[in-house]
């Protein structure tokens, strides 16, 4: 489903180039779940970036669903995310002048599939928002929203167009303890029940221990907790 | 949801900031769309002025040379069907019964009822009342400050006889004044401003009866001018012409010899002009020519016989001249009278003494030429026939010799009583007679080789007539049919495109706009950033992203044209209220009316929501291109790179480069591209240096940031670099502001220190002078002979150079029209090469000619129908739209084309208005326009005044006005300096809104960092000293700006700079930088003041 080898990523920075990632590999199967944890700024973002089609590689190659992503062009792999990749940051990056229920649909006016079948859609983003506790604020701007409520609606939002890859950024980094368990419980909750690969970078050790598999990065390298380091 | 509603909820919900950029955008359509709609009410002004000049009039037919009956516009009307109006129209000048106020370059026109078929409304009220008075225009009266009921004396040129350059023209006939009440004074719709020119001063008209005008100049029942309707063609209006003139119409008569055989024909002019004598010697076989001319003497030995005439004819084989067929060049033949006078006979050599005229102008030459005599005739026949005497004024008619009062000196005493019974009894049969070839080479001239012309017995009256209508095209005779209506419909497109022209002028308010429109949007969108990640991140692909925020930037810009229509309308008025006052000078004085197509407001409002969508497409860009990562705000380890970019550097090196080299170039380039070529150098290293600027804002913000604040200047400097992006932003506004200040005001023209300075636009003439009515004689002579109790080498005149005049349209920026048919001077190039006077600007490539020196080639020949021509900058280039090389294709008084070629252009002079052609050319061509009327006099400064005060005096029947030379160009520079201010103004306004945006940047930048101050305050900073330090902050830029736009500007003043002889207005540089920089100053110390004004707590708390 996702394997990703060699992959180096470097910045230029005023204190000289700076490497965030030094060589890569990763590699998991349809259906798995992940965390990556580590320090601030150990380059837990540009990973999850970098799977997401969000930044390219220096070097390395990325693949998701066995298609390299370094192959596609702009448009190409914009449609990639939007039909196979779901995202969830920490910022819940709700449209604040839409509703809650426009938020959740808004994924599908990106390839005019919300014009070819407005109703289906329309259900589908009424039934996720049921399944995440918020049917009777669907009307609502997410202004009037609770942090935990917009971070629910920003995961009915990435569920929406069926994605087989959800990457969560920090995605209870910005909520209380007790929304935050209740975001946790969410996403394994849509995990299970779609079967998706689902990758989350996280500093809650709650959190990362739901996953099934435990990454740490720490100086540009990856390693898998309870076993050597994966490269 | 869809596209719409995300796009309807979009803009409620940024409404306040959306709000901004529909204003800014409606600026710019007003801008546009009011520049035009200058463009059309310019437009259309001109259209209307030339509709009431014109009124119903399509055609007029005129007569160069002579005169035509009056009947012929009844004729025409009878053949065409249609109206017509013969009119006379002479020029002269006019004053108030008390002397106080006078106006010359008057139009005097003779109408009769007909005229008022041709009044834009059909009707003219006035011309019932009419009567032995006169009727002025509305402009005339203003200028005389009389109406209705007051008097005015008229004083106008005598025409339809005797050439007035002729040798015998009295210069009595020269013009005639009568004094008239007024009364009344037409408006324009009952066309009082009628006119045959197209020009925006306007014509200074007064209507008098036509026969009773005839009669004043002795030519009863003749006009010059006939109007035909709109919608009558030109050929139809020919066709008729050649059906129903008649030989008088084209200045001839007919007339039947006593005693004799056959008719005569002869020219009221007294000599008949070639093209038409050519037809009539065609006539049939029996046709002879006849020249006849006045000498001073016939002497023989010792014996003279004063004041007689001498004829010669063609060798035909005829009974009138086989006589002559026998004749050599130097023979002649005398009547017996002379022969026993002279005591001569056959084989004696006589002497004739006789006076021509100089090559050019009026100078009498007195010239003697040897015969031997061949034989002598007796007094019967032609050696008495009076009837070859032409016409001449003054004397032909003369009961006895001592009334001849001809145009040359006699002195009576030497006429003898035996000279006073030879015209008693032979009135002025001429006394001799020699071969024609010879008395044409003698006597002949540009008015015409032959005084009659004499056919036989076979050829009627009637059959010469139509002998005339078959052969000789009327325009050879100098009747022409003008399409006067389409000749005003090209002149009224203007020389000048006032839209492109406002746009111009308005450009830099207009750039304004669209970077307030710009920097509003890029706000908005940058408030929007994580948005615009988000939508990547969720796989919406650029271009839809792109659609999405232009669609919004649609509907805005779209709201900006709907709101920016109406300030249009205001913003329109304005600037033509503005033209009617205080920018009055650059219309001409122009009468303008707002006007407009409604396509116009369309236009304008497409263009003005295309560029405005065009910032925001270009606004839009740089954040489209970020990636999504950045947008959506991550974290520091993928933060953009601060390392400065070389791309700025490479610019910026690239753009000032090309800036300087384009500006050497622009040295070397021909005028049309030479102005263009400034201003782009000057824009590319504004550029260039702004690029330079932002580089070394980035490079030097690493440099500060690895440094630790040492001091305020260097926190302000730190914190300029901190957003170069927004500082280059607020230094190009400066910059782009002292840019055109700078441009502007240097390049205001200015009279020369030195008015002798013969490389001034003065040509080192002090004085200059036009007359209503010809000068004949040489300004000098004449003065001292009319004048001579005048001590006028007192007075400082040193010489004088004159100029023929070809009436014509003033092409010059004090007409709007562009002119067809151009003022034409006549001069002696050799009076300005000797003096060498005014500097060219540009001669014709390929010529040996320097700019100091070109005069010269007026005086090259440029082969067969082509006449060089010089003319200042003004008319050539901006009023004809031509430069040195190109040519410009006339018609001459017989209606043959020839073309003028521009063989130089002056710098600005006081030569503005005409083209300037050699004066044989001109005489050649345009052989009727007699004598000087303008004039270019070399003087002492210091005693011009009173000159010009005795030149007026002494000519003022000639209707002379004196006006010092720097007066005339002050006049013509006026206009420019008054596009300059124009420029100034509307820059000044788009400056101002410059400095919004610029305040705008400022505001953002320290609100931005109202935490941080708010923090600086906290910990012990006060209010007082951070003032200071985001002053000096932004102080720096402002400084930046000034020096970029000053370096930047260098280019587009040098030409002016270069050479310049007028003083360097440096005043009005320096003010308008000081209001720029106190106007940055002013926002700067707004902003600071307002971003510090809140409460400290609710800043750390937002922070």
């Amino acid at each position: 489903m996702l394997e990703m080898k060699q992959v180096r990523k470097t910045y230029p920075t005023s204190a000289g180039p700076l490497e965030v990632l030094r060589g890569i590999d990763l590699r998991l199967e349809k259906g798995q779940s992940a965390s990556v944890v580590g320090p601030s700024g150990c380059g837990k973002s540009t990973l999850l970036n970098l799977i997401g089609g969000l930044d390219k590689p220096d070097e390395g190659t990325v693949w998701v669903e066995g298609r390299d992503l370094s192959t596609m062009n702009e448009e190409v792999l914009a449609d990639f995310r939007n039909r196979s990749i779901g995202f969830v940051f920490q910022q819940h990056h709700l449209l604040p002048q839409c509703t809650v229920l426009e938020n959740v649909l808004l994924p599908a006016l990106a390839g005019g599939r919300l014009r070819e079948e407005p109703s289906a859609l329309q259900r589908r983003a009424t039934e996720l928002l049921e399944q995440v506790g918020l049917a009777d604020r669907a009307g609502e701007l997410p202004g009037r929203l609770s942090g935990g409520q917009r971070q629910r609606a920003a995961v009915a939002r990435a569920l929406l167009l069926r994605p087989v890859l959800l990457l969560a950024d920090e995605p209870t980094g910005s909520l209380d303890e007790q929304t935050a368990v209740s975001v946790i419980n969410l996403l394994n909750e849509v995990h299970r029940l779609y079967g998706l690969t689902l990758i989350v970078v996280t500093h809650s050790a709650l959190l990362a221990a739901r996953m099934q598999r435990r990454f740490v990065l720490s100086g540009g390298l990856l390693y898998e907790q309870t076993q050597d380091a994966v490269r | 949801m869809s596209l719409l509603r995300w796009l309807i909820r979009s803009l409620v919900f940024d409404r306040r900031i959306w709000l901004g950029v529909v204003l800014a955008a409606a600026a710019a359509v007003t801008v546009f769309t009011g520049s035009l709609l200058v463009g059309d009410s310019v437009r259309l002004s001109l259209a209307r002025q030339n509709q009431l000049r014109l009124g119903r009039t399509g055609l007029v037919l005129t007569a160069s040379q002579t005169l035509f009956r009056a009947q012929l516009a009844e004729d025409l009307r009878t053949q065409l069907r249609q109206p017509a109006a013969s009119i006379l129209l002479l020029n002269g000048w006019a004053e108030n019964a008390e002397g106080t106020a006078r106006a010359v370059n008057v139009s005097i026109v003779g109408v009769d009822d007909a005229f008022a078929h041709f009044a834009p409304s059909g009707k003219a009220p006035w011309l019932s009342g009419l009567g032995d008075g006169a009727v002025l225009n509305e402009l005339l009266a203003s200028r005389l400050s009389v109406q209705a009921g007051d008097e005015i004396i008229l004083t106008f040129e005598k025409i339809g006889g005797l050439a007035a350059e002729s040798v015998l023209f009295p210069e009595s006939e020269l013009s005639v004044s009568v004094r008239l009440p007024i009364s009344a004074v037409a408006d324009a719709d009952s066309f009082g401003t009628f006119s045959l020119r197209a020009d925006t001063a306007g014509a200074l008209n007064v209507f008098v009866r036509l026969e009773k005008l005839a009669e004043w100049i002795e030519q009863p029942h003749r006009a010059n001018a006939v109007l035909l309707p709109d919608g009558c063609r030109p050929s139809a209006a020919e066709q008729a012409l050649r059906q129903v003139f008649l030989p008088e119409d084209v200045g001839l008569i007919v007339r039947s010899l006593k005693g004799q055989t056959g008719g005569e024909v002869l020219s009221r002019r007294i000599f008949i002009p070639e093209p038409i004598a050519e037809v009539l010697l065609q006539a049939d076989e029996q046709t002879v020519g006849i020249l006849t001319y006045f000498v001073n003497e016939i002497a023989h030995q010792d014996r003279r016989c004063p004041y007689s005439t001498v004829s010669a004819t063609a060798p035909a084989p005829s009974a009138v001249s086989t006589v002559f067929s026998l004749l050599a060049d130097d023979e002649i033949i005398l009547n017996e009278w002379l022969a026993d006078d002279l005591k001569a006979d056959a084989g004696d050599i006589v002497t004739l003494t006789y006076y021509v005229p100089a090559p050019t102008g009026r100078t009498l030459i007195e010239q003697t030429a040897e015969f031997r005599v061949h034989s002598v005739i007796p007094m019967m026949g032609l050696g008495a026939d009076e009837t070859l005497m032409p016409d001449y004024p003054q004397l032909a008619q003369a009961d006895s010799c001592r009334d001849w009062k001809p145009g040359i000196p006699i002195d009576l005493s030497r006429i003898r009583p035996k000279d006073e019974a030879y015209w008693n009894r032979y009135r002025g049969a001429p006394k001799a007679f020699i071969s024609l070839q010879q008395a044409q080479r003698l006597w002949g001239g540009r008015f015409g080789n032959l005084t009659a012309v004499r056919v036989g017995s076979s050829m009627s009256p009637r059959q010469l007539t139509e002998h005339l209508r078959a052969f000789l095209p009327p325009a050879a005779a100098g009747l022409h049919i003008e399409p006067i209506r389409q000749q005003a419909a090209q002149s009224s497109v203007g020389k000048t495109d006032f839209s492109s022209l406002f746009f111009g002028l308005s450009m830099f308010l207009l750039i304004s706009s669209l970077v307030l429109t710009a920097l509003l949007f890029r706000f908005a969108v940058e408030r929007r950033s994580e948005e615009i990640g988000l939508l990547k991140a969720m796989g919406f692909r650029r271009s839809r992203i792109r659609m999405m925020y232009l669609l919004e930037g649609l509907v805005l810009s779209a709201a900006g044209a709907c709101l920016g229509i109406v300030p249009a309308v205001l913003y329109t008025r304005l600037l033509l209220w503005a033209l009617s006052g205080v920018w009055s000078q650059a219309v001409a004085g122009a009468s303008l009316v707002f006007d407009f197509h409604a396509s116009t407001l369309l236009k304008g409002a497409a263009a003005g929501l295309a560029v405005s969508l065009f910032s925001m497409m270009l606004s839009l860009r740089h954040r489209l291109a970020l990636p999504a990562a950045v947008l959506l705000g991550m974290p520091a380890e993928i933060a953009p790179p601060q390392s400065p970019k070389p791309r700025f550097l490479w610019t910026a090196v690239l753009l000032g480069v090309l800036g300087l080299v384009l500006s050497g170039w622009g040295f070397r380039a021909d005028l049309q591209k030479a102005a263009a070529v400034f201003f782009v150098s000057g824009s590319l290293l504004l550029m260039s240096l702004l690029l330079f600027l932002r580089y070394s804002l980035s490079a030097s913000g690493i440099l500060v940031f690895k440094r630790p604040v040492s001091g305020l200047v260097w926190a302000a400097w730190r914190n300029a670099c901190r957003r170069p992006g927004r500082s280059m932003a607020a230094a190009a506004m400066t910059a782009a502001g002292v840019f055109l200040v700078a441009a502007v005001s240097l390049n205001q023209k200015s009279p020369p220190k030195d008015v002798r300075n013969r490389r001034s636009g003065t040509g080192g003439f002090v004085l200059t002078a036009e007359s209503a009515l010809p000068i004949l004689q040489n300004l000098p002579e004449a003065a001292a002979r009319l004048a001579p109790e005048t001590n006028w080498d007192s007075l400082g005149l040193e010489g004088v150079v004159a100029f023929r005049v070809r009436a014509g349209e003033q092409a010059s920026c004090l007409n709007l029209n562009r002119a067809v048919q151009p003022r034409l001077l006549g001069v002696d190039p050799a009076q300005l090469r000797q003096r060498r006077a005014f500097v060219f600007r540009e001669v014709l490539p390929g010529t040996a000619a320097s700019l100091e020196d070109a005069w010269h080639l007026l005086e090259a020949d440029w082969g067969p129908d082509i006449v060089p021509a010089v003319g200042d900058i003004g008319t050539v280039y901006w009023a004809l739209g031509r430069k040195a090389g190109d040519t410009l294709v006339q018609t001459d008084e017989q209606g043959r084309p020839f073309a003028l070629k521009i063989v130089g252009m002056l710098e600005s002079s006081v030569l503005q208005g005409s083209l300037i052609i050699p004066e044989k050319a001109f005489l050649e061509r345009f052989p009727s326009a007699v004598g000087y009327r303008v004039f270019l006099l070399d003087a002492q400064p210091q005693k011009a005044e009173e000159l010009s005060a005795a030149l007026s005096r002494t000519f003022r029947r000639w209707g002379l006005e004196v006006v010092p030379t720097v007066q005339q160009l002050a006049v013509f520079q006026a206009v420019e300096n008054t596009y300059l201010s124009i420029f100034l103004v509307l820059g000044g306004l788009g400056l101002l809104l410059g400095t919004v945006g610029m305040g705008w940047v400022l505001w953002l930048n320290i609100l931005e960092r109202r935490g941080e101050l708010a923090m600086m305050q906290a910990v012990g900073f006060r209010k007082r000293v951070l003032v200071s330090m985001l002053v000096q902050e932004h102080l720096l830029i402002l400084s930046a700006g000034v020096l970029i736009g000053l370096l930047s500007a260098v280019p587009a003043v040098l030409p002016a700079l270069a050479g310049r002889i007028e003083p360097v207005p440096l005043g009005l540089l320096l003010t308008a930088l000081a209001a720029v920089i106190f106007s940055g100053w002013l926002w700067i110390r707004l902003a600071a003041a307002s971003a510090l004004s809140g409460p400290i707590l609710t800043a750390l708390r937002s922070e």
